[in-house]
């Protein structure tokens, strides 16, 4: 059986109270993992969702949005916040930016702007998924982007998500789908979700697989990779010989 | 030889809302996101029809053409207000019977002892 993961739950402006609502909400709706957006000066909050969803029995992962105005900015956000959060979503505003995050090992998720037009300008294209398929970076695609967008643009946007799309699958980088969430009428029951990729011509494994087996398989590399034995990628740490340092 | 027959399949819905909304409202609506996702020939396709309604709970079944279910989830999850109102529909469950479908309906609305909630069985308002 398929265990559906949302990756982008955010914290609603009004607090805690109508959160603990999204999250019994999507409990309901049949997702066994999600991922919360956090500030990361904001650590109090983890300890209150994780409480929360423990309750319900949702496994929560930690997620932080880095919007980085430059290379450098990024850079020095992912060696901070890299050791802190199982996924990392960098928000792709500037060519550079967005080239240097489809490269970084350390980027799981790569986002790219919400407005048709600005998304027209700046997007998941042919050298991105390059570079991407080099590294581990995912292309994540929000509901919330669609859901938003007015009927005029909505064609436009269309458009530029199914090159992203087509342009990811020829390279074999992950999609991820996401409800980008910010309160409870935001969110949608996970195959509801997935198929919200049939107008980008997206298969039906494909869409579903966007939802739960790709969202996993990155939460569970992550989660390795922050364990006190992990050296690098095949090498773990699985005992000290004599003293213990 | 003659073509097989229409084959449909029965989808049960609830709506996020804190308004009360009539049958007629959420055909238009229905209808007005599937004309703008897929068009008229989408529309002509899924061909949907509301079987039942209901008003109070907010729930309700549409019949679509069992090739185009895809097509009418992403309609129904594309619906995002009415008027100014937010609302949000949830698809519950999918048969290809509607006695098998209200039967599972039922079930759900009267669990055996012992099992756990009914999901989504909560007040409309969040």
């Amino acid at each position: 059986m398929r265990r559906f993961a949302d990756l982008h739950l955010k914290i609603p402006r009004s607090g805690l109270r109508e959160f603990e609502e999204m999250l019994r909400l999507a409990s309901d709706l049949g997702y066994s993992t999600v991922a919360v957006s956090f500030a990361p000066s904001k650590v109090e909050d983890i300890k209150l969702v994780r409480t929360i969803c423990s309750d319900l029995g949702l496994d929560l992962v930690t997620r932080v949005d880095v919007e980085p105005k430059s290379v450098r900015g990024l850079l020095r956000a992912l060696r901070r916040l890299r050791p802190r959060f199982e996924v990392i979503a960098v928000s792709c505003l500037m060519k550079s930016v967005a080239r240097q995050a489809g490269k970084d090992r350390r980027v799981d998720l790569l986002n790219f702007p919400t407005d048709p037009a600005g998304r027209e300008r700046l997007h998941f294209d042919h050298q991105e998924a390059v570079l991407s398929s080099g590294a581990l970076s995912a292309l994540e695609l929000n509901a919330s982007t669609l859901l938003r967008a007015a009927p005029s643009n909505k064609a436009r946007l269309l458009a530029t998500m199914r090159r992203e799309v087509e342009e990811a699958q020829r390279r074999g980088i992950s999609l991820i789908l996401s409800s980008g969430a910010e309160s409870p009428y935001g969110m949608r029951a996970p195959r509801d979700l997935a198929s919200l990729l049939t107008p980008l011509d997206v298969n039906l494994e494909s869409t579903l697989d966007a939802v739960s087996n790709e969202p996993h398989r990155i939460v569970e590399r992550n989660r390795e990779k922050l364990k006190k034995s992990f050296i690098s990628p095949g090498v773990r740490l699985t005992r000290w010989i004599g003293s213990d340092p | 030889m003659t073509p097989s027959r229409t084959r449909y399949r029965y989808v049960s819905f609830k709506i996020l809302s804190t308004t009360h909304l009539r049958e007629i409202q959420i055909h238009e609506l229905i209808r007005r996101s599937i004309l703008e996702l897929f068009g008229a020939y989408g529309l002509s396709k899924i061909e949907p029809k509301i079987m039942d309604y209901n008003e109070g709970r907010l729930t309700g079944i549409i019949r679509c053409n069992h090739l185009y279910l895809p097509m009418l989830r992403a309609s129904l999850a594309s619906i995002t207000a009415m008027g100014e109102e937010p609302i949000a529909f949830f698809i519950l469950k999918v048969s290809g019977t509607l006695r098998a479908l209200r039967a599972a309906l039922q079930k759900d609305r009267n669990p055996p002892k012992g099992s756990s909630s009914r999901p989504l069985d909560r007040p409309s308002k969040p």
